[in-house]
């Protein structure tokens, strides 16, 4: 295993990265869930 | 005669040292109210396991077998999780899901955390498990200790814990350094609408999909995270939903809290690794805290109306603790500012966002390993 201070920064920013565009997937999901199925009937 | 002081020739200072700290987290648990769920046992587990020839650890010792059963194999924080997910009301974070972000934006202590554990000499695996401890969430913290760093779980788990009960004197000052008071007097909304029942079910069914293809390596997390909240949200499982709330929750606790403790033997614990992880413990909690905050504040140079940025600070997972001191500091600034709904959704993303950033790294970190 690669283990050294550049490789750490590359997954680091890799995963910060994916975190985000993790939310902004749960975002669009919320959303469409809540234009979708907006009241209890 | 010799056999009966064997015990007390084998003591040495590092156990009288344990004994005192041991007795220290009962001390905090009981005195000051710090986490005493999960600092009194661990404390009662450090004295226990640091007893010579003490027949709770070793060779079929039962909290030797606990940590085996239950921590080896992940199922206590997996557990945990699913008392959790059938804890957390997931509506206010429905209601504003852009709160989302700053669950994301508070997890930079782990990414901090990480890099400054690799400077200080930290393998990759030893710095991403004690990162992790910005996750600001016990379960994860021992789940990828476990996994990366298993001689390092004791002081992890300790430094989560406590600086998760610290949260209400860590928070504020780093809060009130980046921010002016016109800032923590701005507003919220309080017109939210309402989610719908449809949409709470769907919501971790859903969730849990995407996280699992987006990092299979979450799937354990947040699929007992989501299983706890689909539990609540059904309404036809509410003896199971009370069951996880309650007992699941307790009886967990009080085994997980012994037997992380019993890993807190005076030779592995009482080393420098152990100060220095208990120092970027609370590193970690001071970066997500700001993290947070600075996320808000930018956002704040593009969105017509204000967020306010304390918010940003919610965005940690330390729940429901964090946006308790959130709402106090806004309401200090102005007795009439309510920003708890926001808060706490920003503190319930934070659960998801810590969940989701551990499951990336692990993946990643494994992912380099092959």
């Amino acid at each position: 295993m690669s283990d050294n201070i550049l490789t750490t920064l590359r997954i680091l920013l890799q995963s910060l990265g994916v975190t985000f565009l993790g939310m902004i997937v749960f975002y669009t999901v919320i959303k469409l869930l809540v234009k979708y199925f907006p009241e209890d009937k | 005669m010799e056999v009966l002081l064997a015990s007390f020739q084998k003591f040495t200072l590092g156990n009288l040292v344990m004994f005192i700290l041991g007795g220290l987290l009962i001390y905090l648990a009981i005195k000051k109210d710090y986490e005493p769920m999960l600092l009194l046992p661990i404390g009662f587990g450090a004295i226990l396991s640091n007893i010579p020839m003490s027949s709770a650890i070793g060779e079929g010792g039962f909290l030797t077998i606990l940590y085996k059963a239950g921590i080896a194999t992940e199922l206590f924080p997996v557990l945990i999780f699913i008392a959790i997910g059938a804890m957390i009301d997931f509506g206010p974070l429905l209601q504003q899901p852009f709160m989302l972000f700053f669950g994301a934006a508070a997890q930079f202590g782990i990414f901090m955390t990480t890099l400054l554990a690799r400077f200080l000499g930290f393998s990759l695996k030893e710095a991403v498990s004690i990162g992790i401890i910005g996750a600001a969430d016990g379960p994860t913290s021992i789940y990828v200790a476990n996994l990366f760093a298993g001689e390092l779980i004791g002081p992890i788990t300790v430094a989560a814990y406590s600086y998760m009960s610290l949260v209400p004197l860590i928070q504020p000052p780093v809060i009130k350094a980046l921010t002016t008071a016109e800032e923590r007097r701005i507003g919220m909304d309080l017109n939210l609408h309402k989610v719908s029942k449809t949409t709470r079910i769907l919501f971790p069914i859903i969730v849990t999909a995407v996280a699992g293809l987006i990092a299979p390596m979450s799937v354990g997390l947040v699929g007992s995270l989501m299983f706890g909240n689909l539990i609540r949200e059904c309404g036809v499982l509410d003896k199971l939903s009370q069951a996880a709330q309650n007992e699941l929750s307790n009886l967990v606790t009080l085994l997980l809290g012994i037997t992380i403790g019993s890993t807190m033997v005076a030779e592995n614990f009482l080393t420098w690794k152990t100060l220095m992880i208990l120092l970027m413990g609370l590193f970690a909690f001071i970066f997500d805290t700001a993290g947070g905050v600075l996320f808000a504040k930018l956002l704040n140079l593009f969105l017509p109306r204000k967020i306010n940025p304390m918010i940003g600070a919610a965005g940690i997972s330390a729940f429901p603790m964090s946006a308790r001191v959130i709402q106090k500091l806004a309401q200090k600034e102005n007795p009439g500012n309510f920003v708890l709904m926001q808060a706490v959704g920003a503190n319930v993303a934070g659960q998801v966002g810590s969940i989701l950033a551990a499951g990336v790294l692990i993946y990643l970190v494994n992912a380099l390993a092959l």
